[in-house]
């Protein structure tokens, strides 16, 4: 059946393969479409088209504040994130095969659901008296991205043949200058997919930003989260939009970094 | 010069090197080899410094290397799967030595061309090691090794992923560029023409251990062991027990041995080792004289390989040894079924330990 | 032949800062969260160091929470079913097609994943609401003369968590079923099987694996949704994570709100496992 394109079990496939697609990328193209609608209300097909929800959006102060917030948050717990994944991937991907259980532990974080990660860490910060600082909430997504840019690195470092750090040291590099001038050239672009990743994960976020932002720590998907409770007119499809089309800037040119730069390409 | 002294490495339970010991003179080329697995990589490791090993001790130039670490052994490598870096081009390849020693550029400008001279690769600076062959890349990574004149130049395997033409070029331009710099050589490899081809001496090693150091020459024709007799070129090897000069197989086979070799061999599980080629066919006046039956032939172009059952002294056939028939044209070799002549000479038959002593 | 091993003792230290993180921020929470669910709840008091079972036989006991925990578990099973439902084509299909757009189409399925859930909650109120795309649609197909209310609806959450769920299905799929090699399947065509039944009878008992991991993670995230159910159900869908969210912030028992978690953490780790066990090795870490 999978060899013969015309076979009718491959062509149900097909549709259902196509109508899932649709199924799952008809809320985002909404989005996009409502963002431009020319009326007070969420309405379909849109009455007419305009930019004045994107110019609604940059003028609240709200909805900018957060963004602010988020890009704040996103940059320095990706930063975080990708420093810690790295020497972890690193030694990751340098230890036995029969280490699946270090690699369990690295990644554990995504396997405890996010509601739970965000009650306990409420839990903990309230009891310490500490709720709603923006290092609590880095605590929190660092711990949330961190595995993303742990594998992403190790994935990377695993194509970095062991005797090319050894062939530096035999030249006379010390480990630090191996690591400096061997490995972390030829592994830059993991290095660089991690961090995006994290970035992306917690720019997305809205588990950990529920139930441990405070005022001052509000997020952009918590702003919205919050808005959308009581208002549904296309300023939150803008905003939503906006999220969208940053992340998938992101993604267009990680996707780009992917191709072009595999571990050890050079231009 | 360099002293392995018992140097021992366990991972774990297993052995990998056993009470290895082993000195190699200023601008000696010495080949480790064994099989995969034999401990010759483990113990190039220990000699660079990837291994600690779990007894004895390493000297070079004298000085005890224990806790010296890689890159302050003033050693170089050359490996297996090249190891260039990837990330630079052919010419920072080279340079990286030098540039972690500091040294000023025109020096290094000036070095870098003439080891890349030297590996026959003038012009290539600018190329990224991915636009290189296989034999290119093993060229700079020569280079590479040269250039920060290293006491010791170690090399594992670094031919073996290369096509054979290109392997017998390289290794005689490795050789010849060795011999004029008057660099020390260590080089682990699992094939022997290369390590016969190469070396001075040579190391052959199995389960962890050296079972026997010598040139080329002494190690063909003199064996001590079963195992190097059969990983080194073809060789008969004749079950039995050595009573004086004579030795007597279970099938009733004799052959006299050189007496000078039978010294060390009065204990311990032995062998006759008879290489195929020194087995004559015909009449002679002296020396082990035997009649046997053509079993098998098998022909190999220059040489055809007959495997004969020879007779002994009750007329009964004992066990069989293939020969070596020099084949000429126009002449025919001999037939299966045959009943034929042969003879070896004493100094041919070389008693050899089953396995090596402890 | 050369081993790796001796690296190892040397890079181990390497991970010591993330398993910090890890010990610090999800395991000593979630222990303080174990503590607090024996603790006894006083209202007004933030912490009463006094021993109980109370809080688990609260919620393992109430004709209430019962119900909820009963609700939260059909909406998972009805959550995984379509997910598997709809995954397994997707999956069969990007694992075996030789169109050259596959890449692209593997891209589509798992961008969304890294939009926000709010977003997507977004997107599917103005699909499902009441001047919603579907509503328009209708209407203009004279399907139905008045808007349909279909916001704030069991419906809308598992739609919605169908469609947020999907990739973490059709991940351990792909890997399953590009391991299945297509011969296998031509090999039993070869002896007379039809396309049915090759399938049914060769490919999906090989494919066991993977959907079980994937019915696993599938389930497990379902049962502890929360934001998409709280936007997309609004009063009509509790589910066991909203009573965790309301007794902490709401009534600020944070004994019953742990016992609800720790409950929901032996629950979760349990399925985790499992899927663990069963995900083929290149899946993992969804």
């Amino acid at each position: 059946m999978t060899g013969n394109k015309r076979s009718p079990v491959w062509i149900a496939v097909s549709i259902v393969t196509a109508l899932t697609l649709a199924f799952v990328l008809a809320p985002i193209i909404v989005v996009l479409i409502e963002a431009f609608n020319d009326s007070d209300d969420m309405t379909f097909p849109p009455q007419g088209l305009t930019l004045r929800w994107f110019r609604a959006f940059v003028e609240n102060g709200d909805f900018v504040t957060s963004l602010v917030v988020s890009l704040k948050l996103g940059l320095i717990a990706a930063a975080i994130s990708t420093a810690l994944g790295t020497m972890a991937g690193i030694a990751l991907a340098r230890s036995r095969s029969s280490s699946a259980s270090l690699e369990t532990l690295l990644m554990a974080p995504l396997y405890v659901p996010r509601v739970l990660i965000g009650l306990s860490l409420l839990l903990a910060f309230a009891w310490l008296d500490v709720t709603g600082a923006l290092w609590g909430m880095i605590l929190g997504h660092v711990l949330i991205t961190m595995p993303y840019a742990t594998r992403t690195v190790a994935v990377g470092m695993r194509a970095v043949e062991l005797s090319v750090q050894e062939a530096a040291r035999m030249l006379g590099a010390t480990r630090w200058q191996t690591f400096r001038l061997v490995t972390m050239p030829i592994i830059r672009s993991s290095l660089l997919s991690g961090f995006i990743f994290a970035l992306i994960i917690s720019f997305s976020d809205i588990y950990l930003a529920i139930f441990i932002s405070g005022p001052e720590t509000i997020t952009l998907p918590m702003r919205l989260f919050t808005f959308m409770e009581w208002d549904q007119s296309p300023l939150v499809a803008a905003a939503s939009a906006i999220q969208i089309a940053l992340i998938l800037a992101v993604v267009v040119v990680t996707g780009r970094l992917f191709g072009l730069s595999g571990p050890g390409r050079v231009e | 010069m360099i002293q392995l002294e018992t140097i021992g490495k366990r991972f774990g339970d297993f052995e990998a090197v056993r009470s290895v010991s082993l000195t190699i003179g200023e601008g000696e080329f010495v080949s480790l080899l064994g099989p995969s697995g034999c401990g010759k990589t483990t113990t190039l490791r220990i000699v660079a410094g990837f291994e600690t090993p779990s007894s004895g001790r390493l000297l070079i130039g004298g000085r005890d290397m224990t806790g010296v670490p890689v890159e302050r052994r003033g050693l170089s490598m050359v490996f297996q799967n090249y190891a260039l870096f990837p990330h630079l081009s052919v010419f920072e390849n080279v340079a990286f030595g030098l540039k972690l020693k500091r040294i000023a550029k025109p020096e290094i400008e000036e070095r870098v061309r003439k080891a890349l001279d030297q590996v026959g690769l003038v012009g290539f600076d600018g190329r990224s090691p991915r636009q290189l062959s296989g034999g290119q890349q093993q060229r700079v990574s020569l280079a590479r090794a040269l250039v920060v004149n290293p006491s010791v130049l170690l090399m594992d395997e670094p031919l073996s992923n290369l096509d054979l033409k290109l392997r017998e070029q390289l290794r005689s331009e490795i050789r010849s560029l060795q011999r004029s710099l008057g660099i020390t050589a260590i080089y682990v490899t699992h094939d022997q023409d290369e390590a016969m081809a190469m070396s001075d001496r040579i190391a052959v090693m199995n389960a962890g251990r050296i079972e026997q150091v010598g040139a080329a020459r002494d190690i063909y024709e003199r064996p001590r062991t079963t195992f190097v007799a059969s990983f080194i070129g073809q060789c008969n090897l004749l079950p039995g027990t050595l009573e004086g000069t004579r030795f007597r197989t279970p099938r009733g086979l004799t052959m006299d041995v050189e007496a000078a070799a039978t010294s060390s061999f009065e204990r311990g599980d032995i062998r006759l080792a008879i290489r195929p080629e020194t087995i004559h066919f015909g009449e002679v006046a002296a020396g082990n004289r035997l009649t046997a039956r053509v079993a098998d032939v098998v022909y190999l172009g220059d040489i055809a390989q007959v495997t004969v059952a020879p007779l002994n002294a009750g007329g009964a056939e004992a066990e069989p040894l293939v020969a070596a028939w020099r084949t000429l044209r126009g002449q025919a070799t001999p037939a299966v079924g045959d009943r034929i002549s042969l003879a070896v000479a004493p100094a041919d038959c070389v008693p050899v330990f089953e396995r090596a002593p402890d | 032949m050369a081993s790796k091993a001796p690296l190892m003792s040397h890079s181990c230290w390497l991970t010591a800062p993330s398993i910090a993180v890890i010990a610090a921020v999800l395991v000593a929470p979630l222990g303080l969260m174990l503590l607090f669910s024996f603790w006894e709840f006083v209202p007004g008091k933030i912490t009463n160091y006094a021993l109980t079972f109370e809080n688990y036989r609260r919620f393992l006991g109430d004709a209430f929470y019962l119900g909820v925990i009963a609700k939260t578990v059909q909406l998972g099973v009805t959550v995984t079913v379509l997910s598997l439902v709809l995954g397994y084509p997707v999956a069969f299909f990007l694992a075996r097609t030789k169109s050259r757009l596959q890449p692209l189409l593997v891209y589509l399925v798992f961008v969304p994943m890294m939009i926000s859930l709010v977003v997507r909650a977004y997107g599917w109120m103005v699909l499902l609401g009441y001047n919603g795309v579907v509503n328009a649609v209708l209407l203009r197909l004279g399907v139905i003369d008045m808007p349909l209310r279909m916001l704030n609806s069991v419906t809308a959450v598992v739609l919605g968590l169908v469609e947020v769920l999907l990739p973490f299905m059709v991940v351990p799929l792909i890997a399953v079923l590009k391991d299945i090699p297509p011969s296998v399947e031509e090999a039993a065509r070869a002896l007379g099987a039809a396309p049915a039944q090759a399938f049914f009878k060769v490919t999906l008992p090989l494919s066991v694996p993977g959907i079980i991991s994937g019915s696993l993670i599938v389930f497990s995230l379902a049962i502890t949704a929360y934001a998409l159910p709280a936007l997309l159900g609004g009063a009509q869908v509790k589910m066991i994570s909203a009573i965790a969210y309301d007794s902490m912030l709401v009534s600020y028992n944070w004994p019953f709100s742990s016992a609800v978690g720790m409950v929901m953490v032996v629950v979760s780790s349990a399925l985790i496992y499992g899927y663990l066990r069963f995900v083929p090795q290149k899946a993992q870490g969804l």
